[in-house]
């Protein structure tokens, strides 16, 4: 009975003497494989310029459009990026984001990786828009801002771009009317003072942004 | 600035000569290079309002041709063939050898005016004297370092038939 | 070898076999044209379908049987039993090693060229292209980049492939030859004289005629790429012209204008005024919420149902205390038709007023003929008379049009002066059967002298170039004191717009009815200022903040022209669709539905189907020219339907 004891204990006392596995996540993060396809990371060139150009074809190939790009031109004596253009807005919808990798893919001049971060819980939906500022590889010349996502483009919902008259889809409707002898009446329109413009929580108050 | 009213009268000339009024552009150019010594664009505006073209028109004909100079030139014009014949016969010793004693690059002027010279002329046909060079329309074969010398010697002392000079004759022949 | 083809009764037609697939086109149709026909592309640089050929991309040769060499599809005309093929090896190697041979010196700086994602040569070269060039991309001959040519285009030199497009774009379209090759060879580049900027009031067309991004628009750069633009079919609202275009948008704002060819209006030329307005459409200048501000009591911002009610308390009070002829209302060229129907059935049939208006000046004796020359008929005119240069200035694209009358048709034009004597008009003349006279809105007595005495040797039509994008509806549904839709004689003793003014600052007329904007309304000046301060009541529905809306006791926000649905009429009658290219910047129902809302509160019966689609409806059926204009045709009047 003691050796059926003692075997039965064996395998329980060896475990209590093991290292813990556990890792204690947040404190502490387990190291990623190398090609981990994390955050992204907008990498710059070893004198300092930025290497996205704002082309935007990471938007272009991204199969989710979680990508928001806005480009603008140089100042040739104050550069962001070598050549003409340079991307003035670069946001990512993380939330929306399916890590396949394509935007890396895309990318023609290497600006653009997936990194090892993978710690992405926010307590705000917002914040799971990230800028360009917090993307961007850090350099010493520059102050690491953490600026508020663009109230636009990534992180705005597309199906709340407003249809002006709620209740026609005007396409729909005038082309029923027109193709079609005795077609039914068009869809009835809903009542004076419906808000024809529904916001939500990102979208802004007016279009008015630069 | 003005053209003076004999290349005015010249160019009126060759308007007439033609169906077209663009073909006179050629020879109202000639005529202006001829009293300015270059185009500038005043006298292309002018030659543009002349024949009743729009000058950018003047301009895209005069900027074709090689012959027609878009910036002041020397007095001497030197282009020194570097084809086959030439280059087989030493002309790459003799463009060495302008650069060093004009003291300036091909395509350019020397600083006192004299020369505008040019080494990238393709065959001058004058493969039986190679290496060859033009002088202000005139041919100066079998060329050495050292007949270059006194070519551009005797041309420095005016003995030679100046670039205008040179033109006219053409024309008037 | 390809078979004789059978004989066919000549009807003007050549039998023309492309890649084994026979058709039958038109004689003098080019390989191009008839390739197109079956469905067959072949790449093209240099060639445009508005301008002469001239073959020097070499883009588009292709094999045709019994040439020894291949020929240029772009400038051979088909003849009878040709044989051409697009697919051979032969072929094929040609486009290769043309495309290797353009992209030579080409930047490949696609990834930040404006053109890129549209691009000819991008499109081409991966359809049919090398896939590797043997060229090293170090060893490129480079240019200048991003050379300013006037305010509005940008040149990159390096991009530019010498197709001439631009070069006969300003030789065969405007005239103006502003852009020439220099140089030659290898050095040959796109400049114009003496560095000059562009003059040119059709500048803009330069980067759509560019097949590749040498020529971009200095107001698009870098702003967005072709793939994230929203395009929405639209009409140019700068004149009355009625230009085609395509409004390309992004993040709710418009982007740029581009064309849409309509080769009835505008041929797919804009002017540079149509073009780079766009801006003034993103404007956050609007009027954005409902408000009433009662002369006596305290200024609120309501919910556009109560402003509309307190609207329709303040009128009845105006009907009830004086007449509903103590009410003027004013329209706007600027509105669409269904919003100009509903205003003058909201004003002669609810209210009961004859005072209304669109703009100022007067429109007496206005009948439908001095509309009846239409914009393509321009070509079709032996002689056009056109009076001052107001016509011009007004409708800027009318120009392209008479250019190419007297170019291409060998037409001839007389540019008058505005009040030319029309005796010395018709001696000018000399013999013409068909005559355009083409006269601005303000000249229209003027017009009708010179059309009367040039009427005695042929045949005369009018065009009238109206202002605002929708001055010719305004006139079509009767929005003028003396005429009822469709140039219906009005019953008397209506005020035209400057006289509603006039009575309004001496009291005599207490409220006004005011959509907006309304250009010529402001140009008034002083005498708005006093009709505004008099009026007892001002009811404004209207999209810019300004004398009116700040003057208005009921201020309801309008919706601007591309913010929604309706459709406008231009200079020759044509009925064009507009459509909302951006969301509306004030959170309230469209202006149609507000005016039936109006109506509703004054107490009007069947006016409850009020959206823009139902009032266009109700519009075909009370005016049969428009319900035959369909959308995109003309509105045409003949004199039984006016009477």
């Amino acid at each position: 009975m003691i050796k059926e004891l003692v075997l039965g204990l064996r395998f329980t006392i060896t475990q209590m003497l093991r290292k813990p596995l556990t890792v204690q996540y947040p404190e502490e993060q387990k190291p990623v494989f190398p090609r981990h396809r994390g955050r992204h990371i907008l990498h710059r060139y070893d004198n300092g310029l930025e290497r996205c150009i704002g082309c935007e074809l990471c938007a272009a190939a991204c199969p989710v459009g979680c990508i928001y790009v806005l480009a603008a031109e140089n100042d040739p004596k104050n550069p962001v990026s070598p050549g003409e253009r340079y991307a003035e807005r670069y946001e990512i919808n993380l939330m929306r984001c399916i890590y396949c990798g394509y935007c890396a893919e895309a990318c023609p001049t290497e600006a653009i990786t997936l990194g090892p971060q993978y710690d992405l819980a926010e307590y705000r939906r917002e914040r799971t828009v990230v800028t360009k500022a917090e993307l961007l590889e850090s350099w010493p010349r520059f102050a690491q801002a953490r600026g508020p996502a663009s109230p636009v483009g990534a992180g705005a919902d597309s199906t709340a771009r407003a249809d002006p008259d709620p209740g026609i889809s005007p396409r729909v409707a005038w082309d029923a009317a027109e193709t079609v002898h005795g077609a039914p009446e068009a869809p009835q329109p809903g009542d004076l003072g419906v808000p024809t413009h529904v916001p939500t929580v990102t979208e802004p108050e007016s279009r008015d942004r630069r | 600035m003005t053209l003076g009213p004999e290349t005015r009268a010249e160019i009126e000339r060759a308007r007439g000569r033609y169906p077209r009024a663009q073909s006179a552009i050629l020879p109202a150019l000639w005529a202006v290079q001829h009293e300015v010594g270059h185009l500038t664009p005043d006298a292309m505006t002018e030659v543009a309002s002349l024949l009743e073209v729009t000058p950018s028109e003047v301009e895209a004909v005069s900027t074709f041709y090689s012959m027609y100079f878009q910036r002041p030139h020397g007095r001497h014009e030197v282009l020194v063939c570097i084809n086959v014949s030439c280059a087989l016969r030493g002309a790459d010793g003799i463009v060495d050898h302008l650069t060093r004693t004009l003291g300036c690059e091909s395509g350019s002027t020397t600083a006192d005016g004299e020369f505008t010279w040019s080494s990238t002329v393709e065959c001058l046909g004058a493969c039986g004297g190679a290496p060859a060079m033009q002088l202000d329309h005139r041919f100066e074969e079998n060329l050495t370092p050292d007949r270059v010398d006194a070519i551009l010697a005797r041309a420095r002392n005016g003995t030679s038939a100046g670039a205008k000079r040179s033109v006219r004759q053409r024309r008037d022949r | 070898m390809a078979q004789k083809p059978p004989t066919q009764p000549d009807d003007g037609h050549v039998a023309v076999s492309i890649d084994g697939h026979e058709t039958r086109v038109p004689k003098g149709t080019l390989v191009l044209d008839a390739a197109a026909g079956l469905g067959i592309h072949i790449p093209i640089y240099c060639a445009h379908p508005k301008m002469e050929p001239v073959a020097v991309c070499r883009m588009c040769l292709v094999h045709i049987e019994r040439f020894p060499k291949p020929q240029p599809a772009c400038a051979t005309v088909v003849a009878d039993g040709m044989a051409v093929t697009t697919d051979s090896a032969e072929v094929t190697k040609i486009r290769e090693g043309m495309l290797e041979f353009l992209l030579l010196n080409h930047p490949l700086d696609c990834p930040v060229c404006d053109r890129g994602g549209e691009c000819d040569l991008q499109d081409f070269t991966f359809r049919y292209g090398p896939s590797v060039s043997r060229f090293p991309i170090t060893e490129k001959v480079h240019f200048n980049k991003a050379v300013p040519l006037s305010e509005h285009i940008e040149l990159d030199q390096e991009r530019c492939i010498l197709c001439w497009r631009c070069v006969r774009y300003y030789d065969e379209i405007t005239g103006e030859k502003e852009i020439v090759l220099e140089q030659r060879g290898v050095q040959t580049l796109v400049t114009t004289f003496n560095e000059q900027p562009l003059r040119s009031s059709f500048q803009g067309n330069l980067p759509e005629v560019c097949p590749v991004g040498a020529l971009t628009h200095r107001q698009y750069r870098f702003v967005s790429r072709p793939w994230d633009l929203q395009r929405t079919a639209g009409v140019c609202p700068e004149c009355s012209y009625g230009c085609n275009l395509n409004v390309d948008s992004r993040d709710f704002e418009i982007r740029r204008f581009a064309s849409r060819d309509n080769p009835l209006v505008e041929d797919m030329w804009l002017c540079d005024r149509g073009r780079y307005s766009f801006p003034k459409w993103n404007s956050t200048e609007r009027v954005r919420r409902p408000a009433v501000r009662p002369r006596a009591g305290r200024a609120r911002d309501t919910a556009v149902g109560e402003a509309i009610a307190a609207a329709a308390n303040e009128l009845r009070a105006v009907i009830d205390a004086h007449s509903p002829s103590a009410i003027g209302v004013m329209g706007s060229a600027e509105s669409t038709n269904e919003e100009l129907f509903l205003l003058q059935r909201l004003a002669r049939d609810v209210i009961g007023t004859r005072n209304i208006d669109h703009q100022l000046g007067s429109f007496d004796g206005i009948t439908s003929e001095e509309h009846a020359l239409g914009i393509a008929e321009i070509e079709e005119c032996d002689a056009l008379v056109v009076l001052g240069v107001e016509p011009e200035e007004e409708a800027p694209v009318l120009t392209l049009r008479l250019f190419k009358a007297q170019h291409k048709r060998g037409r001839r034009v007389h540019r008058v002066a505005r009040d030319a004597d029309p005796a010395g008009v018709v001696k000018a003349m000399g013999a013409t059967t068909l005559t355009g006279v083409i006269a601005d809105e303000t000249n229209r007595e003027h017009a009708v002298l010179v059309a009367t005495a040039l009427a005695r040797k042929g045949a005369v039509r009018r065009m009238t170039v109206t202002r605002g994008v929708n001055g010719r509806g305004a006139k079509d549904l009767g929005v003028l004191p003396n005429v009822l839709p469709g140039y219906r004689a009005a019953p008397p003793g209506g005020k035209n717009g400057r006289e509603i003014l006039e009575a309004a600052a001496a009291g005599a007329i207490h409220a006004l009815l005011i959509t907006g904007p309304n250009a010529a309304l402001e140009r008034a000046g002083e005498l708005l200022d006093r009709a505004l301060q008099r009026a007892e009541s001002v009811i404004v529905v209207e999209t810019r903040p300004g004398k009116v809306a700040s003057a208005a006791t009921v201020l309801i926000p309008g919706h601007a022209i591309f913010e929604k649905l309706g459709t406008v009429t231009n200079i020759e009658g044509r009925v064009q669709r507009v459509r909302p290219a951006l969301p509306p910047a004030a959170q309230t129902p469209s202006d149609t539905r507000v005016l039936a809302a109006l109506a509703a509160e004054l107490g009007a019966k069947g006016w409850e189907r009020s959206d823009p689609m139902s009032v266009n409806r109700a519009l075909r059926e009370a005016v049969p020219a428009y319900a035959e204009a369909g959308s995109g045709g003309r509105a045409l009047w003949t004199a039984e339907r006016v009477a």
